[in-house]
């Protein structure tokens, strides 16, 4: 079977600020009916989506039999130890129904935290 | 209120007669007494109580003379380093040790040195910084003091000394200077998955530092009984230009990151692409995906390599403020622990009232009442001519004084019996507090004689009486110095 394929519909780099979700644009190929996985996820060891905690967030998407292309947004909220502004990539990939694991994608990525009131 | 004309006692020798003198020849005799005490004064209470504002002098590592009190004021010296250049800017920082003195001849124990340390990490009472005009050829530096302190206290005055010495580096040290800053980056953003702006400046910082320090020749110079530190950090560079250089070496660090991401994987692709039957639909969406991942790898490396190329552009900024880096040598010498001093008379002269109270649950309401003049003995430091005249810290004792006088006016009697001068008026002891700097309430006794009331004898005993009293010190000790000095009695912070 065909890995799953993910793509990042937007330009680099994604612009994130701390104080607000940001939406992550993804395209997801499936190859396979069912539930598909994807996994945003930061190389960023300083900082953490806040919906997990952890440096790496989770969405499900349905997939129907015969649909080969899905888009999906994604809002993600990150936060980091220290104010500052950060350089790093962002990470894409999907599992499809069939445990098939697509590529890494990567995109470049600056998060703005300043300091927490 | 009583005042010179109604003065009537001076001469105790003859107490008889001045009774009768005229009230001006009785003045007279006062302002002698008044003049004997003066002589008595500290020699330099001229200097203190002038208008302009004091300067002290700091030589050599010491305070010459003694810290002016109640006042503003001036330190001055020279600006001249050991180094044999000259400081562009002198600071100094002023701590209370929180002791005071009494006896200007006696000196303080010297601090332990925890408690001076403890002193030294508190605040400082005042300070003030000095920066030299190198437009001109001034090799002494002043210090205005904009606190007053206070009297017969303790300080600890620390002077710090500052230099800037420039470093000029040739386009290969910058070169080499720059490559070590942008290897460091790339390494933190390969090894926390990213890197920030205030990490990129940090490492210039820190790189350009660390490059001065090694070749700094000129730190020996600043040696030499004080502590010397020198601070290379503080590179001219403004934020505004951190932040875009941060912003051109974040970028590369994410095109090297994502080559690093790429590369892997495109080789794990091939390699599976190998194993594929060629004319499988799979192989196709293999090939595919290796060539997505191959274009976004090919775009990384050639930004990289665009922004590699642009990099000796975009660090011209940095490169340019590299000429103008400096070094900051601060020397601060020992501590210099220095004391205010008292230069007033601490005697204070009280005209007042009192009572004896022997009549005053009898049929005979006679109150008693007499007025006296005394002599106030202080038994700490003061100083009426100064915004606070007692000593803080001391409650009560600092306002209490012994208090020594005699009558003025006034007969005492005792139900009915007049009450005989001890020793041609009546004397008083006693303590005395001040209410305010003007006022105060005296508690003492005071001396009489009582005659027998035997009509077969002349004899008369001498008794003693408690007294109350409340008397008004016009400090005239250091109003009549300051008079006859030429100088004002008050002494205002501000002149």
């Amino acid at each position: 079977m065909s890995k799953p394929i993910v793509k990042f519909l937007q330009d680099p780099p994604i612009e994130i600020n701390c104080q607000e979700d940001c939406e992550v644009k993804l395209s997801i190929t499936p190859n396979a009916p069912g539930l598909c996985k994807v996994v945003v996820s930061t190389l960023l060891q300083s900082c953490t989506f806040k919906q997990s905690g952890t440096d790496e967030v989770e969405v499900e998407v349905e997939c129907q039999e015969g649909e080969t292309e899905v888009e999906c947004s994604i809002l993600i909220q990150m936060q980091c130890q220290e104010p500052d502004e950060y350089f790093t990539l962002l990470m894409a990939k999907a599992i499809n129904s069939e445990e098939e694991t697509s590529f890494r994608k990567p995109i470049e990525a600056t998060i703005k935290c300043g300091p927490t009131v | 209120m009583l005042t010179f004309q109604h003065c009537k006692i001076i001469n105790l020798a003859y107490p008889k007669r001045i009774l009768t003198e005229p009230s001006g020849m009785k003045c007279t005799l006062y302002i002698s007494i008044l003049l004997f005490f003066i002589s008595f004064s500290p020699t330099d209470l001229k200097a203190q109580a002038g208008d302009d504002i004091p300067s002290i002098t700091y030589s050599q590592g010491k305070i010459i003379g003694s810290l002016p009190y109640g006042r503003h004021f001036f330190i001055v010296g020279s600006s001249k380093l050991p180094s044999g250049g000259r400081a562009d800017a002198v600071k100094v920082k002023i701590w209370s040790t929180g002791r005071t003195i009494f006896n200007s001849k006696k000196k303080l124990q010297p601090l332990e040195g925890n408690i001076l340390a403890s002193v030294l990490a508190a605040p400082p009472l005042d300070s003030a910084v000095w920066y030299a005009d190198r437009t001109e050829d001034i090799n002494t530096y002043r210090l205005y003091m904009d606190r007053a302190l206070q009297f017969s206290s303790e300080y600890i005055l620390e002077f710090s000394f500052s230099e800037r010495v420039n470093f000029n580096l040739t386009e290969d040290e910058k070169t080499l200077i720059m490559n070590k800053i942008q290897a460091r980056v790339m390494k933190l953003a390969q090894d926390k998955g990213g890197v920030s702006v205030s990490e990129i400046g940090n490492i210039i910082n820190e790189e350009v530092a660390g490059y001065l320090s090694s070749t700094d020749e000129y730190a020996s110079l600043f040696e030499g009984g004080v502590s010397t530190t020198s601070n290379y950090s503080n590179i001219p560079v403004s934020p505004l230009t951190l932040q875009n250089l941060s912003q051109v070496i974040g970028k590369m660090s994410s095109q090297q990151q994502i080559i690093d991401v790429l590369q892997p994987q495109i080789q794990e692709a091939t390699q599976e692409l190998a194993q594929m039957d060629s004319t499988s639909e799979e192989t196709q969406d293999m090939k595919a995906q290796i060539q997505i991942l191959q274009n976004q790898l090919d775009k990384a490396e050639a930004n990289l390599k665009e922004a590699q190329d642009n990099l000796p552009t975009l660090l011209q900024v940095i490169r340019s403020k590299l000429v103008e880096t400096y070094s900051s040598y601060v020397i601060t010498s020992p501590e210099e622990i220095s004391v205010t001093e008292l230069n007033a008379i601490k005697i204070g002269t009280s005209f007042g009232g009192g009572m004896v109270g022997f009549n005053t649950f009898q049929e005979n309401r006679d109150l008693d009442a007499f007025g006296y003049t005394a002599l106030k003995f202080y038994l700490l430091p003061v100083d009426k001519r100064v915004a606070d005249p007692y000593l803080t810290g001391a409650f009560f004792i600092n306002k209490l004084s012994i208090l020594a006088g005699v009558s003025v006016s006034g007969e005492l009697n005792y139900h009915g019996q007049p009450l005989d001068k001890a020793v041609g008026f009546y004397p008083i002891v006693g303590l005395s507090y001040d209410v305010n700097r003007y006022l105060s309430l005296d508690l003492g006794a005071t001396m009489f004689k009582q005659a027998s009331i035997s009509p077969l004898t002349n004899d008369s005993d001498i008794r003693i009486g408690p007294v109350i009293g409340v008397n008004f010190d016009g400090d005239l000790f250091n109003r009549f110095n300051a008079l006859f000095s030429g100088s004002g009695y008050k002494i205002n912070p501000g002149n």
